[in-house]
């Protein structure tokens, strides 16, 4: 009997063909924009653009000559140039800066400076060059005048770029910017299970739909029929963030969930509370479906947003004004324990975040497993 | 005005979408223009931040490397249990964390170039651009050890090279601000919620308008199709002016003397009046195309999400691969986004280049004529007339 009803309502679950679009099509095609609107950090040199900037010599000599010919031979990448001299001179320089044309001016007297209009990514790009370049110059006069005899040896090195530095998580993993973004995004998904959950309530109570009256009347039951409904939604959401993780991870070739047995308790937690959540704003309240599907929707994007979906700073500006929302707030527990876990290697916070969850998960079950079993129609 | 009175009820009964929109929209914009300048500049500047040194080598280059970043950041002293770390990074107390291991100067004398772990909270432009430093300052030290310097003049002499810098002066040409307008920031995520309430609300008048049974049942009414038409334009146009006044309104209320001190407040104005007219003639198209409510919600949260993404109001253009920025834009956002970045910096209306506010905001209408006269015929198609 439970096998039958458990079944079928897997089977009505994959008919509904909104349900599988919000649950795992639209995650899906949210990834996908965010892998292509951030690219991937690895090239974002090619991402840059020609900096358009004036190069204004004031006074000519060799030096101004040597800055120029490595100035117009700066590349991001092959075939991309870090920089096009548009003007030669202040006088023509000043007016495209003016107008906005160029980003800024390089001064070349005899010590060299830059012009700008504003800061922001390209000038300081303009600005580091010209930094280094005459941090070179200072350094091959300094060698030249206290070890001439190791000068060529010494301005090889010049040349060489070798690693300095590696980028480690705390656990000593190496680290992707990007991941959280990814992480808030699965997050989202996990609350989207509220669909479910929302029909789930729909097509139990009589009052709300036919398919409801009509369950009512059967000699099921009803807490038969609630279990098998609610682990039929847990499932489908389970396996549709399933299907979601092996996409950022396998075609989208995004490094998440490095670990994966923890990684997939934080999913599977997260489908539960999601799959709650819907099922308790369907129990209580009761008004129209439409109203309903717009606060599910709405606390589920509201709840992502705060967790730094869109932007991610957010988080840090609710958890210093109001951090309350972030230890409550379940998109933030989610996507914090994707984040002790592969980020920092938190166990602490990774199982204070699953435990919160779980503990806010039985409160939605219990509520709205009574609020649905006690109900009774004389008359509809 | 049967028609316009019920366009309001459908509204009315939606006011939940309009309500979600405004919430999310406002818990976007009011925090990020208070991280501001946070948001406007990625921290390329000067700005000193606070990052941790773990010195396990004590060493003279290795504190030579702490001195350098005690003048140019600021160092904080942390635990160094994992522990702590953990949590400095997580609160954000520290930006950036670099650990010297012993050993550190044996290995870096001998010429091997031995690597130093950096952790950064995730996402930081800061990271990278101390990073940066830190890699150049190493880079300096390392030629005067090869040519044949102490380790102490060494980490003197590469000190005084990363002093050695260009002097940047920013102009005042009266024109364009150095730094951006806080409402700026306010103004680019408008074009999210607008296309969020009014593809759904109009899109959902449209389904139910053109329902069969509906529009046979006005047909024979005394109403002619003219007025039909006409009451739902009216609609349209009072829904999107409410939604418009509300947002503009709470502008004032945040930037007012920002706004009213910049003088760019008539063409923020205009811009967001074109892409009222671009949402709402994609809410004719979405209306007219989809099939029931369903399809309907599903397009219209993918569209606005897809034209947030890539028309540069989630993330900046300039972040954007070339590739991607080449499709965005063929979509309307971007050239909202384009005019509202030259209003962000104008210091006066001289700073305005008419022609290419004419050309941005010509754009969309070209959109909004494009996506109108699709909604016509797709509906031309599904109905006979309209």
């Amino acid at each position: 009997m439970f096998l039958h009803l458990f079944l079928y309502r897997l089977k009505s679950f994959f008919r509904t063909r909104s349900i599988i679009f919000w649950t795992m099509l639209f995650p899906i095609l949210l990834s996908t924009l965010f892998k292509f609107a951030f690219g991937s950090s690895s090239d974002i040199l090619e991402n840059y653009k020609t900096i358009p900037v004036g190069a204004a010599v004031v006074s000519e000599n060799a030096e101004t000559e040597s800055f120029l010919s490595i100035l117009k031979s700066a590349e991001f990448s092959k075939d991309n140039p870090m920089f096009s001299i548009k003007a030669g001179d202040l006088e023509s320089s000043k007016k495209l800066l003016a107008d906005g044309q160029i980003d800024g001016i390089i001064i070349l007297d005899s010590s060299f400076s830059v012009l700008f209009s504003k800061s922001n990514i390209n000038q300081s790009i303009i600005r580091q060059f010209v930094n280094r370049y005459i941090q070179t110059v200072k350094i091959v006069t300094d060698i030249a005048s206290v070890s001439p005899e190791n000068f060529s040896k010494t301005l090889s090195l010049l040349e060489e770029n070798p690693a300095y530095l590696q980028s480690v998580t705390v656990g000593g993993e190496k680290s992707d910017p990007m991941l959280q973004y990814f992480y808030a995004l699965i997050a989202m998904a996990c609350l989207y299970g509220s669909f479910l959950g929302l029909q789930n309530s729909h097509s139990i109570q009589a009052n709300l739909s036919a398919l409801g009256a009509r369950r009512h009347v059967t000699p099921t039951s009803r807490k038969l029929l609630i279990i098998a409904d609610t682990l039929a939604a847990y499932l489908i959401h389970f396996l549709s963030i399933i299907v979601l993780y092996l996409y950022i991870r396998f075609v989208l070739q995004m490094p998440v969930g490095p670990q994966p047995a923890p990684f997939l308790l934080i999913c599977l937690l997260g489908s539960v509370i999601g799959v709650s959540i819907g099922q308790c704003v369907g129990s209580l309240a009761r008004k129209s479906e439409n109203l309903k599907m717009a606060l599910t929707l709405g606390f589920s994007m509201l709840s992502s947003i705060f967790s730094g979906l869109m932007y991610a700073d957010i988080k840090y500006y609710i958890g210093k004004n109001a951090p309350i929302i972030n230890k409550i707030n379940p998109a933030t527990l989610i996507s914090d324990a994707f984040y002790s876990l592969s980020v920092y290697s938190d166990y602490d916070r990774f199982s204070s975040s699953l435990i919160t969850l779980a503990l806010m998960s039985a409160a939605l079950i219990i509520i709205s497993y009574f609020s649905i079993k006690r109900g009774k129609y004389a008359s509809i | 005005m049967p028609v316009f009175k019920t366009f309001l009820k459908i509204v009315m009964k939606n006011k939940g979408t309009i309500i979600m929109y405004l919430a999310i929209f406002l818990g976007i914009a009011i925090p990020i223009t208070k991280l501001i300048p946070g948001a406007s500049s990625p921290s390329y500047s000067d700005s000193a931040e606070p990052i941790a040194v773990i010195d396990n080598d004590n060493s003279i280059i290795s504190m030579g490397l702490q001195n350098y970043l005690k003048k140019t950041q600021r160092v904080k002293n942390i635990n160094t249990d994992a522990d702590s770390i953990q949590d400095a990074l997580y609160f954000r107390d520290i930006e950036f964390l670099v650990s010297i291991p012993s050993g550190y100067e044996k290995d870096f004398l001998e010429g091997t170039v031995p690597v130093l772990n950096t952790t950064s909270v995730p996402n930081s432009y800061s990271g990278i651009y101390i990073s940066m430093q830190i890699e150049q300052y190493l880079s300096f030290l390392r030629i005067y050890i090869a040519g044949g310097l102490s380790p102490q003049e060494a980490v003197q002499k590469a000190e005084e090279v990363m002093n050695t810098k260009a002097e940047v002066s920013l102009v005042n040409d009266g024109k364009t601000l150095s730094q951006s307008y806080k409402f700026m920031f306010y103004y680019q995520y408008i074009p999210y919620m607008l296309l969020g309430i009014l593809v759904q609300i109009i899109g959902l008048i449209f389904l139910s308008f053109n329902k069969e049974e509906v529009r046979k049942r006005t047909l024979c009414s005394s109403t002619t199709l003219r007025s039909r038409n006409i009451q739902l334009f009216l609609g349209c146009a009072v829904l999107g002016t409410a939604i418009l006044v509300i947002v503009l309104l709470i502008s004032f209320i945040l930037y007012g003397s920002e706004l009213s001190q910049s003088g760019v407040f008539p063409w923020l104005f205009l811009n967001s009046l074109t892409f009222l007219l671009v949402s709402i003639s994609l809410g004719f198209l979405v209306g007219s195309i989809v099939k029931n409510d369903n399809q309907l919600s599903a397009l219209a949260t993918s569209i606005a999400m897809i034209f947030s993404f890539l028309g540069g109001i989630f993330i900046s253009q300039e972040l954007m691969g070339s590739q991607v920025q080449k499709i965005s834009r063929f979509i309307p956002t971007y050239w909202y986004i384009a005019t509202n970045k030259i209003l962000g910096y104008a210091q006066s209306t001289e700073a305005l280049d008419s022609s290419s506010f004419l050309q941005n905001t010509g754009i969309q209408l070209a959109f909004a004529l494009a996506f109108f006269s699709l909604a016509l015929a797709a509906s031309r198609r599904k109905n006979g007339r309209m």
